[in-house]
């Protein structure tokens, strides 16, 4: 599904136009990122968590130059679905690929 | 970091930006919901634009024990959702660290295996120190958690001699 059929959908079934709805859509998405990049998390009734956590500092090997590496932390954003959503999609038919 | 901020909260906040009313969001959002659950059914993937992707994953069968009983059961294969952000949330996401680079680990060739004297001029460690201190107080005006950069493998410890220096460009 793709942002356009998303919004398609939402003006279709809350009965707004399609330009509201997506100015909404910025609204909303804006609000998301400005909490996690702040690193605060937010949960979505029956979809989901959105939250950051921060990686820590890790060593590898890379066996090109065979040195050691250190990879710096980095801050990632972490979703995980609420058990509605998770339940609702567990066993539908999809490409398995 | 482990902050988190109320749905009610969230609405409000998004009602002060988007000029619209709670209620109108709070149906908004459930719409929302309802139509990523189908997407995810129907397509197995859901595009927010300027945030990111949602999308199932299949998940092998595979074996597991039942940690209660002991008990070898089979975890039959099963759909994931996983997120995966788009690049500028990616990059907002992680900008204090974004300064930080991959780096080079020398062997510390003042400090032997097992952790012997450390032959080293008292000048240079004293350096050492302030560049440390430095990117520590760098750090903390970032608010960047102060990073464990010492590794230690079987030959030996593994030092950093130096993080790359933490500039704030913007």
């Amino acid at each position: 599904m793709t942002n356009k059929d998303l919004i398609d959908r939402l003006a279709e079934s809350l009965d707004v136009t399609k330009t509201d709805v997506q100015n909404v859509l910025k609204g909303v998405v804006s609000e998301f990122t400005n909490h996690l990049e702040d690193g605060v998390g937010f949960s979505i009734p029956d979809l989901g968590t959105f939250k950051t956590r921060i990686k820590e500092v890790q060593k590898i090997y890379n066996p090109h130059y065979k040195k050691y590496m250190l990879v710096p932390p980095k801050r990632v954003v972490e979703f995980s679905p609420g058990k509605t959503l998770k339940e609702a999609v567990k066993f539908t038919e999809n490409d398995h690929e | 970091m482990s902050e988190k901020t109320t749905y009610y909260e969230l609405l409000d906040r998004i009602a002060d930006t988007s000029d619209q009313s709670r209620d109108f969001l709070e149906s908004y959002m459930k719409e929302l919901t309802t139509i990523v659950e189908e997407g995810l059914t129907k397509d197995g993937e859901v595009r927010i634009a300027g945030f990111g992707k949602l999308e199932l994953r299949w998940m092998q069968e595979r074996a597991g024990v039942n940690p209660q009983t002991g008990e070898e059961i089979t975890i039959p294969g099963q759909n994931k959702v996983s997120f995966k952000p788009y690049k500028n949330l990616r990059e907002q996401v992680n900008r204090p660290y974004s300064q930080m680079k991959v780096e080079l680990l020398e062997r510390d060739k003042t400090k032997t295996p097992g952790g012997g004297n450390p032959k080293r001029p008292v000048e240079t460690s004293s350096q050492k120190k302030s560049s440390r201190e430095e990117d520590k107080q760098q750090n903390e005006r970032l608010g960047v958690d102060e990073v464990r950069i010492l590794v230690e493998d079987e030959e030996g410890p593994l030092v950093l001699e130096r993080l790359s220096p933490l500039q704030n460009n913007s």
